[in-house]
This record gives structure tokens, sequence and C-alpha cells, in this order.
């Protein structure tokens, strides 16, 4: 049944990227760079971000006067405020999209559950990050979203006491709170690019930023949005007071706004299961690889005396795989001989697929458990005509 | 107008003289902005600068397709001249 669907999401996703590729040269295809356009609305937040943080002051009297001030009388503060809003709904939008992209696709299978598991924990962290910030404006609506983040956590058996400490400072709201919040706020999204780095550690040519055309688009989009749907704060929060009905983002809250409807415990516990789910993904492959025929060829092995240096296998290999060094030995080989630099296979990253030997135009490269005289033997007998259906 | 290229040129002028004017737009959201009730001409200048940003990008899109720009050229020109959409005989 999984297996079906994902079949059928397969399909539907290619499907799609045909459909776009008749608007768009197929270098410029939006779809292509969903990690790309993710990291863009992060630069933007990041760069937006500081400029807000100058003009903050993360106190209970000082943080709702400290944004209005921001937006009115700061030349081009709400608009700074407002790229800061839509581009953190950008980034989301385009997080979700990268991960149903690669999801559907099967782009996190063997050595790429590297990049997916990283990924998923920067979801969260980006939600979190998300969350903190409706907060840190210091209005109504930030209040009810403390408050309901606040009931979330202390819903949770043995630590939920704790963390909801932790994230207000005490019992209840005070002078601490805001700083704490300001630094969940920052800090995980510092954390963003260090796991960013492990994202792109194992994958090789990966699309870390959009083409130019959809940078100013997309920056474009985001500013315009800025003007024409300026970020505004509502009345400031008054902690204590009978908090009023407050609408929340459906789509951007989603789990806050459900934590209205159901008992918070069982959002969290939803939202466990699911990053739970999430995290297994890579290893519940599709096909078992039994099924698929697949036997264990052995990692590349480099034949020293052929190798010439040339680095084709080390530019190809999709898993960063080959290193080059310098050769301490000539090669046997007369290409071989003046060479300067040696490849080297590291066996922990290598999964055994043979781009490298398909790289290799001096038979330096050979997968010990499928040598290139099996496969060209397997490939000529397939292509032998039998005996019967000769003229 | 048949000619895809003719289209994509026409498009390129125009929305260069729309880059223009949203140009204009942005100074003139500079000059009349300030803060308080002022403070809408900076959104407005605001705008322009998004729009202008987005016109670029729409220009760059379409030097793409003429083949002017882009990695691909070889691919840009069969685009350009029907190859991908006219049947194989």
């Amino acid at each position: 049944m999984y297996r079906r669907v994902m079949t059928a999401l397969l399909q539907a996703t290619l499907r799609l990227d045909v459909a776009i590729n008749r608007i768009y040269p197929t270098d410029l295809n939006p779809l292509y760079y969903t990690g790309g356009l993710t990291n863009l609305f992060l630069f933007i937040l990041v760069v937006s971000g500081i400029f807000i943080f100058l003009y903050y002051v993360p106190s209970l009297a000082g943080a709702h006067a400290s944004i209005v001030y921001l937006t009115d009388q700061v030349p081009y503060g709400g608009l700074i405020r407002g790229i800061h809003r839509y581009s953190g709904d950008a980034f989301f939008v385009a997080a979700l999209l990268h991960l149903f992209r690669n999801w559907f696709t099967d782009r996190y299978l063997i050595s790429r559950d590297s990049p997916w598991i990283s990924g998923m924990f920067m979801l969260l962290f980006g939600g979190f990050v998300g969350i903190t910030g409706y907060i840190l404006v210091w209005d109504e609506r930030g209040l009810a979203v403390l408050a309901i983040l606040d009931r979330m956590l202390r819903s949770m058996p043995a630590i939920g006491g704790v963390l909801g400490d932790l994230l207000i400072g005490g019992t209840g709201v005070g002078e601490g709170t805001l700083p704490r919040i300001l630094l969940l706020h920052v800090g995980p999204a510092s954390l963003l690019y260090a796991l960013l780095w492990w994202h792109y550690v194992r994958l090789r040519h990966p699309k870390v930023w959009p083409p130019a055309t959809w940078v100013l688009m997309s920056l474009g989009l985001v500013i315009l949005l800025a003007a024409v749907i300026p970020a505004v704060s509502g009345t400031p929060a008054a902690p204590g007071a009978r908090p009023a009905s407050i609408p929340l983002d459906v789509f951007f809250l989603f789990p806050l706004w459900l934590a209205t409807i159901v008992p918070p415990f069982l959002v969290v516990l939803l939202i466990a299961v699911l990053f739970v789910l999430g995290f297994v993904i890579p290893y519940v492959s599709r096909e078992p690889l039994q099924e698929m025929g697949v036997r264990h060829p052995g990692v590349a092995q480099v034949i020293d005396g052929n190798c010439t240096g040339c680095e084709l296998c080390y530019y190809d290999c999709p898993y960063n795989a080959i290193i080059m060094v310098p050769s301490p030995y000539p090669g046997l080989s007369r290409a071989a001989a003046s060479r300067k630099l040696l490849a080297v296979v590291l066996d922990s990253r290598c999964v055994e697929c043979g781009i490298c030997i398909g790289a290799c135009p001096f038979e330096a490269l050979e997968l010990p458990g499928l040598l290139e005289t099996e496969v060209m033997g397997r490939a000529t007998e397939a292509i032998r005509v039998p005996e019967a259906a000769r003229v | 107008m048949a000619d895809p290229q003719s289209r994509y040129v026409i498009g390129v002028y125009a929305l260069g003289v729309l880059g223009l004017i949203f140009a204009v737009v942005i100074v003139l959201g500079e000059a009349l902005g300030g803060p308080g009730p002022r403070r809408v001409y900076w959104l407005v200048g605001g705008a322009g600068l998004g729009l202008i940003l987005m016109v670029y990008g729409f220009i760059l899109l379409l030097l793409r397709k003429l083949a002017i720009a882009g990695p691909r050229r070889a691919e840009a020109e069969d685009d350009l001249r029907g190859r991908w959409t006219k049947p194989v005989p």
C-alpha cells in the first residue's frame, strides 16, 4: 500500500516537472531549487533579523514599543520587519516543498539518509524559531502563542514542568521571559547553519543557491508583500489580564491552533509520532534489496599502477567518497608514469554504485565483486542474437 | 507575432520601461517618506523596489529564452526554434 502510494506520488511529481519544463528552461525549473530557495529565504531572514535585533528591547515594557518604533519611525523599518515576516513564511513553504519532493522522488536512500535526517532536524528547529518569532512581538497574539506553547510543554509527563519553567523563566511570565525567548529565537536559527553543513557534507554538487532569475523574483516578491501587506502589531500584551480570543494562522501555527481544539498532550504526541516516522523513512525502503536483485560488489578499489591522477572519478563521485592525494610514486602504465596525484577511495563513504568505474578512462578502478570483464561478458551475452533468430 | 524571438525582444523592452517607472516610484518613496503618517511612502518605495527586482528576474528569463544568457545556449536555441515541440519524423 505504501509503495503504491509512493509510486503514484513519484509519477505525479515527475508529471509536474514536465509541465513546468514546458514553461521554463529546464535549468530554471523552480522545483529543482526548492533547497536553494529555502537557503535563500534563510539568508534573507538572517540579514533582516540582524537589523531588527539592533532595535529590539527584550523586556516586558519595552518589547512592543521597540517594534512599534522600528515600524513607524525607523526609515524602511516597517518594510524590513515585513521582509522578515514573509521570508519566514516562504522559508517554511519552501522547506516543506523540498521535503515532499525529496520524499516522493526517493532522494533519501542509502547514504542520502544524512541529508534527510539533518533536514528533519532543520524542519523542527525552523518551526520552533518561527513560533518564538510570533512571541517576540509581545502583542496579544504573541502572549496567546506563548500561553499555548507553555501548556503544550507542561502537558508532557515528567519533564513538562521543567521545560515550561525553562521557557518562561519560572512559573509565570516575568522579566526573564523575553530574553529567554530571544535566545530561543536566535540560538536555534544560528544552529541551522551547523545543520546545513551536515546537510551538504555527503552531497556532491548540491544546488545550494537558486539561479539569479529566481533570486530576484523571490526577493522581489517578499519585498512586494512586505510593502503591500505590512506586518503590524496588535494590542500590547498584558500578562495576567483575561486573554482575548485571538485567531491563529492555521497553516503556519497549525500545531498551536490544533492545541486550542484538542488536549495539548495529544498535539505533542502527534508531533513526536510524525517526526519519529519522518526519521524512519530512509530505512523503510520501497523494495528490499534482495528483491531488487542487488548484491554487494564491494567497495571500489583503485588500481594504483593505472591511475593517472586525472580527477575524473573525484569529480563524478556523488558521495564525496574519492579524494586526490599527492602521488607517492609514479604509476606503472605509460600514462600514469608522470602523474602528480593519486585517487584514494574512502571506504566509509563508498556506496558501491560503480559510477567511478564508468568515469575512469584508464581502467584504474574496479569493484572487486563485479569486475569489468564480468560486466562486459554479461552485456555481450544479453545482446547476443539467439541461433534460431539469426537469418 | 508568430516569431517567439520578436515576442521575447518586445517583452525585454517593455519590462525595461516598467523598470524605469518603478525606479521613479522608489525615488518618490524616498523623497516623500518620513516617520509617522508619511511612512506609507516608504512602503510605496518598497513596493517599487520589490517590483523592479521581479522585473529584472523576468528580463533575465527572457534573455535566457533568447539564448543571450544562460549556460546551455544550445538548448535555448533549440527551444526557440521549436525543436522540442515538433514531432520527430
